[in-house]
Formats: C-alpha cells, sequence, structure tokens
C-alpha cells in the first residue's frame, strides 16, 4: 500500500481552498502553511500559460528528509507516508534544508504569534492546543491526513473514496483537482489517472520517487455532453414534503415531454 | 473533551450558498467543512473555511457605537441597543415628518439575503429610495432577460438535470470559477465541464481555463457589444442559426438581421482588438454545437453601455435557440415556499414612491425599485437630494461606486447615517451610529439564491460576540418601531412570515436546510407548453422572445442591440487617449477576497497582502517598470498605487487592477487607506448607461508611472490626507521576502 | 486596527531560485558559527599535532567541544534533546558529526591529560593522537557532507566542498599556530609561517575553482555565484573573504618571506583577518545556497 496523490493542473483555479482547509484541520499556527500554491504564468510559443501548482510534502519514496533526520523523529510509514513526531524533533532544522521541494517549515517562536498579533490567542487556537497540538521548535509539515486515513480505515473506509477517510484538501476542492488512493493497487483512481493521463513527478533527477504527481490534461472537449444515469448532482437533497404539490399546482408535469 | 455538537448550516461568504458543516466544542467552532449532503458536495472554497477568523476576530464591532468626534475620525462611545434604536427611529420619524419618507435612503452591500429586509423597511415608510449596488451587478441582466424573454431570471443549466449538459459554453468576462457569484455555485460549473465539448472564454486576461479553452477572445475593455454584434452577424450571415426556434418563437429576426450587417468580422476584429478568425470560430462553435450558454460576468455592467451589450449577447442565446433546452439558459422553476422576495413584493410599490426614486425619470430600468446611486451622489452635492437619513447594511458604497472623492463629499453631506457591518471599514467611518452584525455562523436566517430554485436556511452555530444582533432583527426592530404595521413580534414570526407560501414553519425548515425544486422536478421547455401563456410562448408584449423589443421601445430606449463605445476609450476620446494612453479595467479579483472584504482576516490576507495590478511585460518595460514594483495609476479624477505584476496574459496597452480595495489595518482618518488603492478614485460617474444608469467602472483610460521610493515612505504619506499604506520596516520585510 | 503585515507572498514563491534561510538567518547565525567554530578547532588540532603543539591543540579541543558544541547546542529548537542527535549515524551526516565532535571531543581530552601528566607513556599517546586526528579531521570535513546532501541546492552540491572546509580549517589552524608562535618559541615559527602560506595558495586555488565549478553546475548555481561576488552578500564577500580573508594575508606573507621576520602585531594581524575571511567564507556559502525552482520554464 502507498498513499498517493493526483494534481489535476487544469483544474486548479487557485482559491486557495485547499490551504485554508489545511489550516481548519490541523488548527496549523498563524504563519504556517503545509500546503501551498505557486503561481505559474510565462509566455510561450504556443500562447501563453497560466498555471496553479499546489504544492505540498512529496511523501517521497526515496525521502530525502528521512535519510537526513539525525534523531529519527521523521520516518516512513509501511503505508508511504513520511511523518514527523513532534515528541522526537529535536529542531536542527536539516531536513528543511534538505528538503528539495521546500515542503517543511520550522516553527519557530516568531512563526507562532497568534493569528491575532497583540491579542490573545483565539478560542479556536486554544482549542487546537488540545486537539492538534503544535511544539514550538520543532519542524512540520503536510502528512496526507494520517490521523484521518488511520481513523477511517479503522473504521472500515476507504482513503480517497470515504470522506471520512481522506485529505481534508481532496475533500474541500471545488474543482475537483485532487485525487487520492492507493498507487499500489494499479485499479486505483490514482493509478489510472497517472497511466492514462500522463502524470508526472516534480524533480525526478532528485532520485526521490513523490507521491505526488501532476496531469495537465486540459479543459473541455468532453466527447459526449448526455448526463450519465449515475451523476448524483442534486439528488442527495432532502425535499419539502409540499414539493409535489406545488410542482402539479403549477402545470400539470405528465404533460411535458423533457427533452427534445 | 467538551461537548460537541455538528451544525449544518449555508455558507455566505460570497454569494455562494454552499453546504456547510461545523462541528462546535463547548460554543466554540473546532472545525468547519463542507456538508456533503448538499447541492455542493461537501466542497467549500478558502473564504467560507476562514470565516473561523470571522468569529475569532478581535476586531469585530461587539456593541451599538456612537459617533464621538468629527466624521472619519474613528472616536466612538459605546451606548446601548435602546439608545441607538431610539435615536435611529426618532431621527428617522423626524425626517418623515419633515421632508417626508423621501428623505430616508436606505442602502445595503451585495445581495445576499438582506435585499428583502431592506427594501421592506423601505416601503413599509413609504420611500423607494433604496441604494443597492445591483445596477452594477447583475439587476441589468435580470432586468433586460425580462425585457426580452418575459421572465427576469435566466442561468445556465449547469445540472444535467434535463439529461444533457451544455456542450458549448461561454465564459464572458466572468470567472466563475471563483467567484460562485449569482449563487450560480462554481462546483456546478467546474462540474459540468467535464461533459463540455467547447469552452469559449471572453476575458482580457488570461486564467487556467483561459489558456486551455477551446477558444479565448481577448477584447479590448469596454467592445464587447461590438464582439456579440459581430458573432450575431456571422451566426446569421453563414446561415447557423436555430431556424425552428426562431421561426416559430422570436419576434424581429430580420430588424435584428439588418442592424447587425454592419458588424462585419474585419470591422468587429477593428473595433475590439480580437483576430477575426476567433470571432468567427467563436459564433460558429455556439451556434452549431448547441446546446449551450452564456455566462455573463458583471464587469459588462460596470460598462456606460451595458444595456445594449446584454441585449446583444441575449440575441446570441435567442438566435442559437438556447433557451430553456436542457443544458442551456434556463428559468428555474421555484421551489414549494415560492420567492422568498414576496416579503418585500407584498407592499407594494405606489406611484408616489416611484415618483421620487432619484434617477427614476432617466434609468427608466435601473432605477425603477431602487435609485441611482451615482445620480443620488451628484444630487446630494448639489443640494437637490434631501437625504436626511441614510440607514446602510453591509456594504461599502464609498468603496464600490465611481469617483471615490465625489462619494466621499456626499456621504459626509448627509445629516445623520447608520452603518451596520461585522467590522469597522470606510462606510462606518463616515456614520453616526454603527450597530454589530452577527456574522452568518451566528445568526437564524433564510438565504435565497439568485437562481431561485432553491432557498437554504443559516443556522445559528455559536453566539455572536458581545450584543451583535442578526440582519433580519436589526430590521425587524427598526422596522417595528417606525412602521409597526409591517413587522413582527419576533425574528422567528417574521421568519415563519417569509416561509408561509412553503406551509413550513422556520423550525422545520431550519432543520430541513433546503427547500428547492432539483432534478426530474425541473421543467424544460416552458414555452411550449402553457407555463406562461396559454398555448404556448414568452410572457412577453408579442408573446414572443424579442430580438426587437416593443417593451424597451416604448420606453424610449432603442428597441435593437446598439454599439457604443466607454465614455473615455482610445475611440471615443482620442484626444484623452493621447495623455492617459493604456486602457484600464478595475476587473481583477483574487478568489480569496469578496469584493472589499475580508482583507482583515489573516489566512486570506495571507494569499496577497496588496492588491495587484497586471500588466503585459512589453508595456511595463515601455515605462521602466519591474514585476513587484509600486506604480501609479492616473486618470483625470486621481491616482491611485497598486504593486504590479508583469503578467504576459493581457494584451498590451491594457493595465488590469485589483478593485474594490481598501485597508482595514490603515487609520480611520482615511477611510482606512480608501485612497490608496482603490481603482474607483479613478473612475467617473459622468457617463451612465441610459438603462440602468451603470458607470464604467472596468473601461476607462489611464496612465502609469513608477513610485519614487520617496512615495512609499511613512512621512510623504502621513502628509497627506489620506493616510499612508507601507511603513519604512514593511519595505525592508518586502525587500528581504523577495 | 494594527495589523502584521509580515506575511508569505506564495504566488511569488519558488518560481524563481530562492534563498535558503533556516541555516543562516535569525538564529541560523549560531548555525553558521558552529559550522565554521569546527573547521577551524579540527584544523589547529591537526596542525598542532603536527607541530607538537600542545598549548594548539587545547585550544582546537576548546573550540570544538566548547565552541562548536556549544553553539549548535544553543540553535536546536529543542536543545533538551540534543542527544536525540546521535539517533541516525547510519544516514544522516549531521548525526554522525556529533559522533565526530564527541569522538574527538572524549579522546582528544584523555591525549591532552595523558601528555600533559603521562608522557612518558609514548605510544599511548601516539594512538591517542592519530586517533583523535582522525576524528577532528572528519570533524572539520563532515560539515561540506552535510552541505552536500542537500539536493535541492546546486551551490553545495559539489564534491569539493568538504575539501574546500577542510583546507579552510587547516589555514585557520596553520594561522592561529603563528599566533601561538609569537608567544611560545616551543614551535617553529618559520614552518608555521611556511605552512600558512602554502595553505593560503591552496585555499585561494580551491575557492577559485569552487566558484567556477558552481558558476558551471545549474543556472541556479551560477546565481548563487552571482550572488555571492555581485548581488546582496557581495560586499561582504570583497571585503572579507577576498581582502581582509587573502589579500592582506598574501602582502604579509610575501613580505615577511623577503624581509625574513615580520613584528608580531603584524602577523597576529595577518591572523585575525585569515579568520575573519575564513569565517565569512563560511557565511557566503550558506548565505547564497539557492534552491532550484520548483516548476522550469518550459520551452
Amino acid at each position: 500500500m502507498r498513499w498517493g496523490m493526483v494534481i489535476n493542473l487544469s483544474k486548479c483555479v487557485r482559491c486557495h481552498g485547499c490551504v485554508a482547509a489545511c489550516r481548519v484541520e490541523h488548527f496549523l499556527p498563524a504563519k504556517i502553511t503545509w500546503p501551498r500554491l505557486i503561481a505559474w504564468e510565462q509566455a510561450t510559443e504556443q500562447g501563453v500559460e497560466v498555471t496553479t501548482y499546489p504544492v505540498r510534502c512529496n511523501q517521497c519514496k526515496e525521502a530525502p528528509c528521512v535519510e537526513v533526520c539525525p534523531s529519527g523523529a521523521t520516518s516512513k510509514r509501511p503505508d508511504g507516508i513520511v511523518q514527523v513526531d513532534q515528541n522526537k524533533c529535536v529542531g536542527c532544522r536539516y531536513c528543511v534544508i534538505a528538503c528539495p521541494y521546500q515542503n517543511r517549515t520550522f516553527l519557530s517562536k516568531n512563526k507562532d504569534t497568534g493569528y491575532f498579533p497583540g491579542h490573545p490567542k483565539t478560542a479556536f487556537e486554544k482549542k487546537g492546543q488540545k486537539l492538534y497540538p503544535h511544539q514550538v521548535g520543532t519542524t512540520e509539515k503536510c502528512n496526507f491526513c494520517m490521523e484521518r486515513i488511520d481513523a477511517g480505515l479503522a473504521k472500515g473506509l476507504k482513503p480517497g473514496i470515504d470522506r471520512a477517510a481522506t485529505p481534508a484538501c481532496v475533500n474541500t476542492c471545488q474543482a475537483r483537482a485532487m485525487t487520492f488512493g492507493d498507487m499500489d493497487d494499479p485499479q486505483s483512481a490514482v493509478s489510472l489517472l497517472i497511466k492514462g493521463k500522463k502524470g508526472f513527478q516534480l524533480h525526478t533527477e532528485y532520485g526521490t520517487d513523490p507521491s505526488v504527481y501532476y496531469i495537465d490534461p486540459g479543459v473541455a472537449g468532453a466527447a459526449s455532453n448526455q448526463a450519465p444515469e449515475n451523476d448524483t448532482t442534486g439528488y442527495h437533497i432532502r425535499h419539502l414534503s409540499t414539493m409535489d404539490e406545488r410542482a402539479k399546482q403549477i402545470f400539470d408535469v405528465g404533460k411535458i415531454k423533457v427533452g427534445k | 473533551m467538551g461537548e460537541r455538537k455538528v451544525v449544518l448550516t449555508t455558507c455566505k461568504s460570497c454569494h455562494g450558498g454552499c453546504g456547510v458543516r461545523v462541528t462546535v466544542e463547548d460554543g466554540v467552532i473546532i472545525n468547519i467543512e463542507g456538508n456533503p449532503d448538499s447541492l455542493t458536495k461537501g466542497t467549500m472554497c478558502s473564504k467560507g473555511l476562514s470565516s473561523i477568523q470571522h468569529v475569532d476576530n478581535p476586531y469585530r464591532l461587539k456593541y451599538p457605537l456612537k459617533r464621538d468626534g468629527a466624521k472619519g475620525e474613528g472616536k466612538w462611545k459605546r451606548i446601548s441597543w435602546d439608545e441607538a434604536l431610539d435615536t435611529i427611529t426618532s431621527k428617522m420619524k423626524e425626517a418623515i415628518a419633515e421632508s417626508g419618507p423621501f428623505s430616508i435612503a436606505i442602502s445595503q452591500g451585495t445581495g445576499r439575503g438582506y435585499n428583502r429586509y431592506t427594501s421592506r423597511l423601505a416601503r413599509s415608510i413609504g420611500t423607494g429610495n433604496v441604494i443597492s449596488p445591483g445596477y452594477v451587478c447583475h439587476s441589468p441582466r435580470l432586468g433586460l432577460y425580462g425585457q426580452v424573454t418575459g421572465y427576469g431570471r435566466l442561468y445556465c443549466d449547469y445540472h444535467g438535470w434535463g439529461g444533457e449538459f451544455p456542450k458549448t459554453q461561454i465564459m464572458w468576462a466572468k470567472q466563475l470559477e471563483i467567484s460562485s457569484a449569482d449563487s450560480e455555485m462554481a462546483y456546478w460549473f467546474m462540474h459540468s465541464l467535464d461533459y463540455a465539448k467547447n469552452l469559449i472564454i471572453i476575458d482580457p486576461r488570461a486564467s487556467a481555463y483561459a489558456t486551455r479553452a477551446t477558444l479565448w477572445l481577448q477584447p479590448r475593455p469596454g467592445s464587447d457589444s461590438a464582439l456579440a454584434m459581430g458573432m450575431a452577424n456571422v451566426i446569421i450571415q453563414e446561415g447557423l442559426w436555430d431556424k425552428e426556434f426562431v421561426d416559430k418563437w422570436t419576434y424581429g429576426f430580420e430588424e435584428l438581421k439588418e442592424r447587425v450587417k454592419s458588424f462585419t468580422p474585419e470591422r468587429v476584429a477593428e473595433i475590439t482588438w480580437v483576430p477575426k478568425e476567433k470571432i468567427i470560430q467563436a459564433a460558429r462553435l455556439f451556434a452549431v454545437d448547441t446546446p449551450g450558454c452564456i455566462q455573463i460576468g458583471s464587469s459588462i455592467e460596470r460598462q456606460a453601455n451595458c444595456g445594449y451589450t446584454l441585449r446583444a449577447i441575449i440575441c446570441l442565446m435567442g438566435l442559437t435557440g438556447n433557451i430553456e433546452r436542457p443544458g442551456s439558459m434556463i428559468s428555474w422553476v421555484l421551489p414549494a415556499t415560492g420567492l422568498i422576495e414576496d416579503f418585500y413584493l407584498q407592499i407594494p410599490i405606489t406611484d408616489e414612491m416611484k415618483k421620487k426614486i432619484i434617477g427614476g425619470d432617466t434609468f427608466k430600468l435601473g432605477a425603477a425599485r431602487t435609485c441611482n446611486p451615482d445620480t443620488m451622489i451628484k444630487k446630494i452635492i448639489a443640494g437637490e437630494a434631501p437625504i436626511k437619513v441614510w440607514i446602510s447594511v453591509g456594504g461599502q458604497q464609498i468603496v464600490h461606486m465611481a469617483n471615490t472623492a465625489e462619494v466621499v463629499r456626499a456621504i459626509k453631506k448627509v445629516d445623520f447615517m447608520v452603518h451596520c457591518d461585522l467590522f469597522m471599514g470606510p462606510m462606518a467611518e463616515a456614520a453616526d451610529i454603527v450597530l454589530p452584525v452577527a456574522h452568518w455562523l451566528e445568526m437564524d436566517d433564510i438565504y435565497d439564491m439568485h437562481p431561485r430554485f432553491m432557498i437554504e436556511a443559516h443556522n445559528k452555530a455559536v453566539e455572536p460576540p458581545g450584543e451583535a444582533k442578526s440582519d433580519v432583527w436589526i430590521f425587524n426592530e427598526i422596522g417595528r418601531r417606525v412602521a409597526p404595521k409591517y413587522w413582527f413580534d419576533s425574528v422567528e414570526d417574521c421568519l415563519n412570515d417569509e416561509l408561509k407560501t412553503g406551509k413550513i414553519s422556520w423550525q422545520q425548515f431550519s432543520k430541513n436546510l433546503v427547500s428547492g425544486c432539483f432534478g426530474k422536478d425541473q421543467v424544460y421547455y416552458k414555452y411550449k407548453t402553457d407555463y406562461w401563456r396559454k398555448g404556448g410562448g414568452f410572457p412577453t408584449p408579442t408573446g414572443k422572445f424579442e430580438f426587437y423589443s416593443k417593451a424597451l421601445e416604448a420606453l424610449g430606449y432603442d428597441p435593437l442591440p446598439l454599439y457604443r463605445e466607454p465614455g473615455e476609450s482610445p475611440l471615443s476620446t482620442p484626444e484623452l487617449f493621447k495623455e492617459y494612453p493604456l486602457v484600464l479595467t478595475s476587473g481583477y479579483r483574487q478568489p480569496f477576497y469578496f469584493l472589499s472584504q475580508y482583507r482583515n482576516i489573516p489566512w486570506l490576507r495571507s494569499f496577497a497582502e496588496y492588491p495587484i495590478a497586471q500588466i503585459n511585460p512589453e508595456t511595463a518595460k515601455q515605462y521602466g517598470i519591474q514585476d513587484g514594483d509600486w506604480i501609479w495609476l492616473e486618470s483625470p479624477r486621481g491616482r491611485i498605487r497598486q504593486k504590479v505584476r508583469l503578467f504576459p496574459g493581457i494584451l498590451k496597452g491594457v493595465v488590469m487592477a485589483t478593485a474594490n480595495c481598501f485597508y482595514p489595518e490603515e487609520p480611520a482618518k482615511g477611510f482606512h487607506g480608501l485612497f490608496i488603492s482603490n481603482p474607483n478614485v479613478l473612475t467617473s460617474n459622468d457617463h451612465l448607461d441610459p438603462m440602468f444608469g451603470s458607470p464604467d467602472l472596468t473601461c476607462l483610460l489611464c496612465k502609469v508611472s513608477k513610485c519614487s521610493k520617496e512615495d512609499l515612505t511613512e512621512e510623504v504619506f502621513k502628509t497627506q490626507e489620506f493616510g499612508f499604506v507601507q511603513t519604512a520596516g514593511d519595505e525592508k520585510a518586502a525587500v528581504k521576502s523577495r | 486596527m494594527q495589523q502584521t503585515r509580515q506575511w508569505m507572498t506564495p504566488h511569488e514563491w519558488m518560481i524563481n531560485g530562492n534563498k535558503q534561510t533556516e541555516w543562516i538567518d535569525n538564529r541560523g547565525v549560531l548555525l553558521w558559527l558552529a559550522f565554521y567554530a569546527g573547521g577551524l578547532g579540527g584544523g589547529l588540532y591537526l596542525v598542532s599535532l603536527f607541530f607538537n603543539n600542545l598549548i594548539g591543540m587545547a585550544l582546537g579541543w576548546f573550540i570544538v567541544a566548547v565552541l562548536k558544541g556549544g553553539l549548535h547546542f544553543m540553535y536546536l529548537g529543542k536543545p533538551s534533546r540534543f542527544w536525540r542527535l546521535m539517533m541516525h549515524p547510519q544516514t544522516s551526516w549531521l548525526s554522525r558529526g556529533l559522533w565526530f565532535v564527541l569522538g574527538f571531543a572524549g579522546l582528544g581530552f584523555i591525549q591532552i591529560l595523558a601528555s600533559l601528566f603521562f608522557p612518558e607513556q609514548a605510544a599511548l599517546i601516539m594512538g591517542l593522537k592519530i586517533a583523535s586526528g582522525i576524528f577532528a579531521l572528519c570533524v572539520a570535513t563532515y560539515t561540506g557532507f552535510v552541505l552536500n546532501n542537500a539536493k535541492g541546492v546546486p551551490y553545495w552540491d559539489l564534491p569539493i566542498l568538504p575539501l574546500l572546509f577542510v583546507a579552510c580549517g587547516i589555514l585557520g589552524g596553520f594561522g592561529l599556530t603563528v599566533a601561538i608562535a609569537t608567544f611560545t618559541p616551543s614551535v617553529n615559527m618559520a614552518a608555521a609561517e611556511m605552512g600558512s602560506r602554502i595553505m593560503l595558495i591552496v585555499n585561494v586555488f580551491l575557492i577559485g575553482l569552487y566558484m567556477f565549478l558552481a558558476s558551471r553546475k545549474e543556472a541556479i548555481g551560477k546565481q548563487s555565484v552571482l550572488y555571492q561576488i555581485r548581488g546582496g552578500i557581495s560586499p561582504l564577500f570583497w571585503t572579507f573573504v577576498v581582502i581582509l580573508g587573502m589579500v592582506i594575508p598574501a602582502i604579509i606573507a610575501v613580505y615577511s618571506l623577503f624581509t625574513g621576520e615580520a613584528t608580531s602585531v603584524v602577523l597576529i594581524l595577518g591572523v585575525v583577518c585569515e579568520i575573519a575571511g575564513g569565517t565569512m567564507l563560511r557565511y557566503c556559502v550558506l548565505k547564497s545556497g539557492m534552491y532550484n525552482p520548483l516548476i522550469l520554464k518550459k520551452a
């Protein structure tokens, strides 16, 4: 098993929802951000390119941070997630330096100013100190919401499919630009996307083998505009009991042919 | 672990309406996420998620305040609700007794669930002078849909409920993917793209979608009407129009054909700066690959030719038969609860009220129910509009209206002003009494979608800070005191009344969360049934979709679309163009801000600290401007500073400035940095659309120059009238971070 | 209503090469000094072994064990957990470094004590000297390997870096030895000066070679070099590393070579300049470390 993520660059619209969801989910201190967005704008011979790269810890298979960590605080779990044990971290920042993707942040005192510097910490932050504590003086990074994955698996849920077992950023993405799942399973959504849509990793030359892939298949160009039977947009909604009555009041629904 | 509860509610961080699931522990929100059991499937953007920092924000207004110094001085004294309400109502009664109810103006921000309260309060006291930003956002569209199709609300069918998704989508001056504007949720649009064959983006600025779309048209800001008429001409000349629909259900095709004849692709290319091949291809795609829909952005409504531009675009929908088809433009069937707007429509607008609406005699479509704000500003300055009391809720008229300097001058002249808001802001600083309002996570209320196929419930998750109250409570309390006949004993009674059409109580609705008409309950091809008219047809004077509008003709307007240049443009004012050689548009929005809101929310501010102006690298080179510089943008009205970003995705000679920005952290004195970066300092309120009175906010002329170091130092800013932008320390930090 | 404005701007982040900050800015200063102290102390100990200079050995030991150890300890985010640094010598150069420092501190301490109190145990002392000498070499070298491991920073990813660091440490060691020689006749001044001269030439050559290789490494490597010689830290580089660290010592060296004897004031001035140059070289290397952009321009 190896958890991985595929990010569709054609879909990301730079809304920053993933960043905010992560801050909520992990009660992140004021100036810590686990996932980030990189704005990429350039003129090429083909025209203008505007792309947003959502980046987060790549959970590398050959993780430089695990290699350089002198304390054993950073380790790789059997499911591929690279995690930091805040109780073991010494705060040497070697991993911050060594991560070629710059996805690790050292939580120093001046990054933990509170959301509103000059004011007491907010109620949300205070709750966070109990529910998801962060230790000043240690290094942190995205952990693919491993707490959610673990809790979900314990309940028999499937990460990437069941919401409760899926990372918060994936859940909140309005563009549905992110897909999560098991990269070792050739039939999983992530594996199929990587294979079918030419998934690529960032900076393969470092030999890190990241678990975050990117695809850029473009927008539109759909073969059919027919709504599939199983498309459930809008069907899981509670109706008012008076709805049918109301529809009947307006006109006789039965007489109207829908479609041509 | 404390006691936990889960509250399901509805987001109102933009026009939105996304389903929200909030986890509360001991009265503190510990998690907020999308509600998977909603039409947005549990997705949420950064604005909604950052609501936590609204609820916890130490800068929130907690108590009613009374001004204790000059306007804009920032000195306030806490008062009780009784004192506040008594003062307001006695001032209102005084004004009514002295000068009549028309001396009271009620203003609001963009319509997010309190339209019905502002309008009901206005009508219940007998004034029609409601100030709403609708005339630059959404209302012109609705007004013209009403003239052309007889039904005021056409929306894109992103749902596939009729079995088909749009095959060709046009995004016209809109980035629906980041805005959820008009409550057409970004999620729905992005979902429907999975089924779209063609995506055509018409936008002066590149976006991720624009650069990947089937076709991207990059027009000169303000030239949209020519583009739309050019496309119509191509469709007609090439015989691509929907013959069945046009023959049977439309009126005035020949006249339209004659009108657009001169808009050849060559001529349109010259006017709009769009290559003619692209114009032809866009027209062909939209006409051939049907069904299709056009999402219109409000940037079009911020132009002084907005009425005729919209007319032209709506004609495109008619020509291609993209009306009421599954996957095209559709007017949705209302939910069982009916139109929540009935809440104010119940009180009919009298002829007397109509007559006294400011601007009503000139702007017959825009100022029929609400006044024309720009006219009002001018009249207040001239002393012709005796506005004695101005009650303002939510909106920052002072920020979003054209020609900020004039707006400030006018607002300072108003005798008595009340502002209801969550935070101190430019509008609040100009008020006499400021009332603290609850956030949407802290109130019980009903949320009505603009597309009107559903309404949703705001359920209170946590208690508001201090003595903050919900909008409905405040309006009900004021209403009860000045027009008891029309208002209620309690908020719950009020909400029950709004829901009475649906035969449902607030208590039950709050649990249901949603009342809507979805899926198979929706009905397409209504004009082929008795829905609007016995025997079929549209509810228009001719019973048809009107290319040639008799109703507009009767009002004294041109019955057909018309191409007009903006008040200031390279073509309409060539002399001015020599001095101000760049086209300025203020259409730039960041997805994590909503209009003038959220620059005081740390999580959101962290994404872009300063307003950004985008310039083509080659234009920048001409002026010696580099990426990250602060630049001056200057028009005949004034000048502002914004941070520049060199952006290849914008035409040479065009500047895209971030709209609606002030600095909440700046001192009250300069109205929270209102004059530092707000593009409306530059815009003009002299050129107004003849139908709706919309000013040219998104198309004018400007010149740019690099700010010198002295322009950014604290000392220089302090000696100027309007605050400062950046301290020396910040400058150092900015350099460091680069 | 004053709110903080020092926020990162993610839109501009990592499109261009951005500099590492953790190991040089703010408290990173401690790490920089600690790294240089390791090189200097190790180098001094090695040179002192050559000259059999017990004062030098003791000073070298002090620089490594107390200064280097102390500074690095102070730099840690969680100093009370410092012992955890030893946990992963199998992969982590930082962990190995701590073992080298500990090994050197222990053996060097015993060696110095033995040399002081049991000078007759020649074989034992020689054994201790060889062992602690090896550790001293490791202490002087390992910081180069530490930096080598940062794959994203082309400026550091050069095999010549450990060599440069150890040469720089030995140069400092010779310099300090010259300084000691001005106080005590037990050290051969002429030999120390000659060593100093040779190491100065070696150093100049290595710095030149390093920057040449770095500038050809990748676009960002070149950017790092340009930042160092023309960018924000170029005044530091030219004043400290070149003028103080190379030109002045070279003038003194040439002067003393031709005039025979320089005054001890001039010599000590030269040593101070050399050490200042070495310290700032370390600073420049750390400060100019720039990451490869995450996204590379497509053709």
